[in-house]
């Protein structure tokens, strides 16, 4: 997601309706996975990410 | 490029967001508000969003079908309506494979259309059919090969807005979730996105 962050600005997930703490603890643990995955990418993934995701490098 | 994950804020309105800053949405048409207001729900699919600025017409949303599937998501059984990617053309791509009410394939829909014309700014929505392919955006970022991730910015530099669908496969059960292992992009599924000013 950072990575998505990175490429579009801002990043909705499934929390916007409703926030409940299990909601929450599981945003933390996507976080935590994310971290993991902005790892891994090197610089051509993302590039090309950011192609398919918002051309003009998000705002 | 590179925002650290630390940064993210979880926000319960995401209406605050500025129409100054691209959006990428996570979520399907059941759960995600955001889904749910641009391709409607699987009972109502919709295929056109009035935005501030524009009118998007598009081809693809998700729809249910008849039957059930059932399913593990965090070690709770699930039973949902068994649902599919719908076409206003009725000409969708092939539904997930599901065996009795096993899920064996899923879907993911990628869909890009202008948040803003004047501001210069994109909605970007992945929304999976179910949640194997929700959760295979993952795949998307992490493991897709880089020769699909490269045809297809290619082919999204023009038309700037477009849908793509993804099939997803390889689904097995870990950790109390169906969890996929494979992501193909459906190039035979790209789509233009018809924009309006408005």
């Amino acid at each position: 997601m950072a990575t998505l962050a990175a490429a579009g600005g801002f990043v909705v997930g499934n929390a916007a309706s409703s926030l409940t703490e299990a909601t929450i603890e599981r945003v933390i643990d996507v976080q935590s996975m994310l971290d993991s995955i902005e790892d891994a990418l090197t610089d051509q993934r993302r590039e090309l990410l950011a192609g398919v995701l918002t051309p003009n490098g998000g705002r | 490029m590179g925002i650290a994950a630390s940064s993210i804020t979880v926000s319960a309105d995401l209406f605050t967001v500025s129409s100054q800053s691209s959006l990428i949405c996570l979520g399907s048409s059941r759960a995600s508000r955001m889904t749910r207001l641009i391709l409607g729900s699987p009972e109502q699919p919709r295929f056109d969003f009035l935005g501030r600025d524009f009118r998007a017409d598009f081809e693809y949303a998700i729809g249910t079908l008849q039957g059930v599937v059932i399913r593990q998501q965090d070690h709770i059984e699930l039973r949902t309506d068994r649902r599919s990617i719908v076409s206003s053309l009725n000409d969708p791509p092939p539904p997930p494979a599901v065996k009795g009410t096993e899920l064996h394939s899923d879907l993911l829909l990628l869909t890009r259309l202008p948040r803003s014309l004047t501001s210069d700014t994109d909605t970007v929505v992945l929304a999976g059919v179910h949640g194997p392919a929700m959760r295979a955006v993952e795949l998307f970022v992490k493991t897709m090969s880089l020769k699909h991730l490269r045809e297809i910015s290619d082919k999204a530099r023009e038309p700037r807005w477009f849908q793509m669908v993804f099939r997803v496969s390889g689904l097995s059960e870990t950790d109390g979730n169906v969890v996929a292992s494979e992501i193909e992009p459906l190039f035979d599924t790209f789509r233009k996105v018809k924009v309006n000013p408005m």
